[in-house]
Parts: C-alpha cells; sequence; structure tokens
C-alpha cells in the first residue's frame, strides 16, 4: 500500500514537471532576434526589413518667391523624381518591405487616436481662424496652438502638411497681429518646416505680417536640417514606432553650390539616430542612389524568427539558510534542523535545467529531548527541474533524487537514558533508536523562485520535500523532510 | 523594479531562525523544574524528623534533577553539616545513606510540581532499612519545597514526612558528569559510600 502511494506521489510530481515546462515554454517570450549573417539560416526564416518611406520635403524654394504662387507649379517633379527613384530602389533590394508614403498616410491615419485627434484638430483650427477673423486673437491663438499641438500629436504633417502647417502659419499671424512677434516667428517657421515650398496670395496678409513670413522662411533655409525634415530623433522614434517599421528614409531636397542636392537619411527605430546618410546631387540620383542603400542594407542585420538562437550556458547558483523539519520522526515533539544549502541550476534548454544541492545541517533539540544528542547530516539532491520567467522572476519546479547521511541520531524516550546517558544502568535499552551512519535514499520535489536583484544578483527562496524509500527497512522511523531555503545567488 | 537590499534581510533571516528556535525549543510547557537543588532537613515539629544524621544534626540534601517535557530524572543526595551548603565538602550523614535515585519522575506542568519516588535508605531511620518514599518537588517564589513521605506499609516509618525548603544553585545546563555519581545500592537498599 505504501509503495502504491509512494508511485503515484512520484507520478503526480513527474506530471507536474512536465505540465510546467510546456506552461513554461509557452509563456517564454519569442526568442531575441540575433544579427546573423544571410547564409547562417535558411531563407524561409528571415524577416523582412520594414522600411517607411517619408514624403520628400522639398527646400528649393527662394523667400523672395513666397507670395508668388505662379513661381511654383503644383507638384515639384525633381521632388517626385527622387521619390519615385528611392523607392524603386527600396522595392529592388531583398529582405525589404517598403511602406510608401500613401502606406504611411494609411497607417497614420488608421492608428486607434489618430482620427479623434485629427478631427479635433481641425475643428479646433477652424474655431481659430473663425475667432481671429473676429478679431478675438487672444482665444484664436489658444485655439490655434490646441490645433497646432493636436496635429503634431498625430503626424498630420507627414501625410496632410498643407493642414498641419496652416494652423501654424495662422497661429503665428494672431501672435504678430497681437504684437508677439518672437512666438509668432517661432510659429511661422515650424509652418515652414511642415510645408517650406508653401506659396501665398500677394496681398493675403498685412504688410507686417509678410515680413514675419518672409523672415520665417529665411531663418528656416539657413538653419534646417536636411537630415531631419521631420523632427528630432525621438520623434522619428515615435512614428517609426507608430507605424510599425524598423526605419525611416528621410528625403529633402536643398540648393547646392552646382544645383539641387537630395538629402537622404536612414533612420533606425531600434538605435534611435540617422545610422545612414547621403546628400547626392539629383542628376546623379539614378546612378549613386542604389549604391548607397546597398551599402547600407548589406550592413543591417536579417532578423530571423523561426530560428531561435542556440541557448547560451547558464548556471543559477546559490547559497542559503535552510530549515529542515522531519513531517515523520521518532520523537515525540518535532524537532527542526537548521543549516545551509547551496547549489546550482545548469540551464540545459530554455525552461529545462539541472540541478544539484549540498546541503548540511544541525538539529535543534526537541522539546522533550528525546533527541539525545545533536543531529547532524548531509544531503545531496539532484535531478531535472522546469522554469519559466516573469519580469524579474524565475520560479521552477524540481523533481529528482535525494541521498542523506544522518550522523549521530539516536533518540530515546526514558529520562533515565537523558540524564544519565545511554551507558547507565537506570537506561532502558530498549527505549533507544539508533539510525546512526545511515544513508536514507528516495524522491525529492521542490517549487522556488529566483528574484532579479540587479546585476547577476538574485534572492532565491526554495521549498522541498522528499519522500525516503531505501533502505527498505530504514524509513518508518524518519522520513519526508520538508525544506525551507532563503538566501542569495549569482547567475553565471 | 526596485531591488531589494540585503542589508535589510540579514537581521529578517535570523529573526526567522530565531523564531523557528525558540518555537522548537521553549514551547513545551515546563515547569522549570531542572537542575541543581540544596536545602537543609530541619529538624523539629516544622520539618518533622524522618530525615535527620546519625548523631541526631541537621542533614544538607542536593537534588540533581533532569526535567524532560513530562518526565523527571535525577538523584538525591544526603550530607552531614549545613558547613555543606556553603563547601561541598563534609561528608554523608550516614555512610551507607548517601544517595537515592528517582524513578518514575512525572511533571505537572500546570502546577509546577514533579513527582517521584525513591528507593533506598533514609538518613537518620531508625534501621536504616530500604525504604520506599514518595517525593514531590514543588515550585516556590523563592525557591522549591521537596516533601518526602514514606510509603512503605509495615515500616514504622510509614506515613511519616520530612518537608525541607531549596533553594537552587545550578540550571539545568550546569548539571556535569560528576553531579551524576551514585555508586549502586547494597542489598539492603544503602550505597557503598556516600559520594
Amino acid at each position: 500500500m505504501m509503495r502504491h502511494r509512494a508511485s503515484a506521489w512520484v507520478c503526480t510530481l513527474a506530471w507536474t514537471v512536465l505540465w510546467m515546462a510546456g506552461a513554461a515554454r509557452a509563456q517564454q517570450p519569442a526568442a531575441r532576434n540575433s544579427p546573423l549573417v544571410a547564409g547562417d539560416v535558411a531563407d524561409v526564416h528571415k524577416r523582412p526589413r520594414t522600411v517607411a518611406v517619408l514624403p520628400v520635403k522639398n527646400y528649393l524654394v527662394r523667400p523672395a518667391d513666397l507670395f508668388a504662387p505662379e513661381a511654383l507649379p503644383a507638384s515639384d517633379p525633381g521632388a517626385l523624381a527622387v521619390q519615385v527613384a528611392v523607392l524603386a530602389a527600396l522595392h529592388a533590394a531583398t529582405y525589404v518591405d517598403v511602406v510608401a508614403p500613401d502606406g504611411t498616410r494609411h497607417a497614420l491615419l488608421g492608428a486607434p487616436d489618430a482620427a479623434g485627434r485629427v478631427q479635433a484638430a481641425q475643428a479646433a483650427y477652424r474655431m481659430g481662424l473663425e475667432l481671429y477673423l473676429g478679431l478675438s486673437s487672444a482665444r484664436a491663438i489658444d485655439k490655434l496652438r490646441t490645433a497646432g499641438r493636436e496635429f503634431a500629436e498625430a503626424f498630420t504633417d507627414v501625410f496632410d502638411a498643407k493642414a498641419s502647417a496652416d494652423a501654424q502659419f495662422m497661429l503665428g499671424v494672431a501672435l504678430v497681429d497681437s504684437g508677439r512677434s518672437a512666438e509668432g516667428h517661432v510659429a511661422l517657421k515650424a509652418g515652414f518646416s511642415q510645408q517650406p515650398d508653401r506659396r501665398f496670395r500677394r496681398d493675403f496678409f498685412p504688410p507686417a505680417a509678410a515680413n514675419a513670413l518672409q523672415t520665417a522662411l529665411t531663418d528656416l533655409l539657413s538653419t534646417v536640417d536636411p537630415l531631419r525634415p521631420y523632427g528630432d530623433n525621438q520623434r522619428m522614434a515615435a512614428l517609426a514606432r507608430k507605424l510599425g517599421v524598423g526605419w525611416l528614409v528621410l528625403t529633402s531636397l536643398r540648393k547646392g553650390e552646382r544645383g539641387p542636392i537630395a538629402s537622404i537619411a536612414v533612420f533606425s527605430a531600434h538605435k534611435r539616430l540617422v545610422e545612414a546618410e547621403a546628400h547626392l546631387p539629383i542628376e546623379q540620383i539614378g546612378a549613386r542612389l542604389e549604391p548607397f542603400l546597398s551599402r547600407w542594407l548589406a550592413c543591417v542585420p536579417i532578423d530571423t524568427t523561426a530560428v531561435a538562437p542556440a541557448s547560451p550556458l547558464r548556471v543559477w547558483t546559490d547559497m542559503a539558510v535552510s530549515w529542515a523539519p522531519f513531517l515523520q520522526q521518532p520523537t515525540r515533539r518535532d524537532f527542526q534542523s537548521l543549516g545551509f544549502a547551496g547549489g546550482a541550476d545548469v540551464v540545459l534548454r530554455q525552461n529545462l535545467h539541472w540541478f544539484g544541492r549540498l546541503g548540511l545541517y544541525t538539529s535543534v533539540p526537541d522539546a522533550y529531548r528525546d533527541l539525545l544528542r545533536s543531529f547532524n547530516s548531509a544531503r545531496v539532491v539532484t535531478g531535472l527541474g522546469a522554469a519559466g520567467r516573469t519580469g524579474p522572476l524565475r520560479y521552477f519546479v524540481n523533481l529528482g533524487v535525494d541521498a542523506h547521511l544522518l550522523g549521530s541520531f539516536v533518540t530515546s524516550v526514558d529520562p533515565d537514558c537523558k540524564l544519565f546517558g545511554t551507558e547507565h544502568r537506570l537506561c532502558d535499552r530498549g527505549s533507544l533508536l539508533n539510525l546512526e551512519s545511515q544513508v536514507l535514499f528516495g524522491a525529492h520535489a521542490a517549487v522556488g523562485g529566483q528574484l532579479h536583484l540587479g546585476r547577476d544578483f538574485l534572492l532565491a527562496l526554495r521549498l522541498s520535500v522528499s519522500n525516503y524509500f531505501l533502505p527498505l527497512d530504514g524509513t518508518d522511523r524518519l522520513n519526508r523532510p520538508l525544506g525551507v531555503e532563503l538566501g542569495f545567488g549569482y547567475r553565471i | 523594479m526596485k531591488p531589494l537590499r540585503p542589508v535589510a534581510l540579514g537581521p529578517c533571516i535570523g529573526w526567522v531562525l530565531c523564531v523557528a528556535a525558540s518555537a522548537a525549543t521553549a514551547c513545551a510547557g515546563e515547569a522549570d523544574l531542572g537542575g541543581t537543588w540544596r536545602g537543609l532537613a530541619q529538624l523539629g515539629p516544622e520539618g518533622g524528623d524522618l530525615v535527620h544524621g546519625s548523631e541526631g544534626g541537621p542533614v544538607a540534601l542536593e537534588l540533581v534533577i533532569g526535567e524532560y517535557g513530562p518526565d523527571v530524572a535525577g538523584l538525591l543526595r544526603f550530607f552531614r553539616g549545613d558547613s555543606w551548603l556553603r563547601a561541598r565538602s563534609a561528608e554523608a550523614p550516614d555512610r551507607e545513606c548517601g544517595c537515592s535515585l528517582l524513578h518514575g519522575g512525572r511533571v505537572d506542568a500546570s502546577t509546577a510540581q514533579a513527582a517521584f519516588t525513591l528507593q533506598g535508605c533514609l538518613p537518620g531511620a531508625a534501621d536504616r532499612a530500604r525504604v520506599r518514599a514518595r517525593g514531590s518537588l514543588r515550585r516556590t517564589t523563592s525557591g522549591a519545597v521537596l516533601v518526602i513521605t514514606v510509603d512503605e506499609p509495615g515500616s514504622p516509618l510509614h506515613k511519616r514526612s520530612s518537608t525541607i525548603a531549596l533553594e537552587q544553585t545550578g540550571g539545568p545546563g550546569d548539571i556535569a558528569l560528576a553531579d551524576l555519581a551514585c555508586p549502586t545500592a547494597l542489598p539492603t537498599g544503602n550505597t557503598a559510600s556516600g559520594q
């Protein structure tokens, strides 16, 4: 009967470990993609690099033409040609998923909060415009400022630059009208940074505002960074995150000494910086764009999804204070064992490890002093375990074998044996139990966790229980040690 | 996540271990009678005349007792002269009634009292014959009181008793091996020497 119970116990524990291993595997985050050279993995496992191409920003304008709408065609053929060339070069590359400007527009407008933001911005803009025309400049400024902020939050300047820029232009004009020239300059410059090739009808604005517009455009053209036409790295990282792409291609046109120059920057969302840039004369775009993009792509690792890299060998060590009472013991009152235990978990696979532990214990006397001497023992446990991770916590279930070397273990319920010693004539020898130097073998199970404290240091907690089966006639008096261990560890 | 500070955990671990150890050892409900007790058997109406020296002088007693949960074990020694209370050098009051072992000792923790039996002669007894006596040790505010009552039908000492006030001179941890020497009883029930 006892053997059947023991077998059922072991089977239950084994099933628990297997179940935990499965659960831990399911909860395990996807393997981090590692840079690999193309030949390391099969093509089916390679994940394309996602690149969004933002509309070309055209700085090929002159402040003198600001109020000459006829000086600029409806669409600049130079900018269009550069954009087409960039898209063609990226489409021709392997393992690249290209998001064209149209796709960018759809992605941004399809974002959960985009429609609401754009509608709110448009409403604020219309109200601000009406207030401005109604000569309520102060209230108009508030509304237009709100509109500009909402447009910027929705990245409207990427897919509808005119709407976004108009809010800034009207804000700037309202500020200039209110005598706040410096703030107006900033707003007007922001408007031109979103739509630098904007033109206005003559006499549309009063002279002061017209001058401010011209000054702002002049300032922008002299200070603009052609590699960041849509804002700084932080804003670009947010945009890439919103688009779900790894890279952004930012292109702008500006004047060069010998003709227009296309500045092309590749922004990495992962690195949060421009990782490749080129300044190419427009007439050389056809010849020099493809080599530039090829050089960049050659340096960008191809992510893999289906193949996880081999798990590096990890060893989790710890040393703990241990409390180990026995559930089955010959003394009338419980005696406790205290000691130290240490060991290591060697990771074999992502969620499977081998463990080994050594514990050294000494006893605390029981209440009736039935344990005649201090009881020392050494314990070795080893086996396999399943582990999982949740944030800074690594948790595990272990199942293995336990070998327990008992030191001097002598008990008696006779008080004369306790006071006078076991050799005294009054001591009843029949009351003595001596398990000295016996080795018990059995099954061992443990659960626990290791909390990552920082760097590679850990706080470790482990609860365990063992059940001894061998020797067959020697486990009925002292058996089933529990274990509670608390200590610190280090991950190697 | 804010990492835990190891310095704060050390005392906690120690505290937990202390509590565990204390719970294991200190919650036994003992009467706290273990140790070494000494006293002088007074003669006369108050103390009774069961125990006295062969010359009729006072007898000093030493009770060495070990308490183990509900059980006690120990021995009772008799010495001559009150000077022994200050210097353990006096001879036994009767060379053949120096020591008796306690048997069947039990503790009633609720009354802080231990009861046991003694098998042997008592100093000053008329015939120095082996008698069976019941002993009880009860804790008091200033020490303990030992009552010895002869329970030997047929003996002239039957039902006679002595009450001796004791003071504790050593705790349970102070009992040395030498304190437990009690020579083998002779067929008469007496011991071979007073040591």
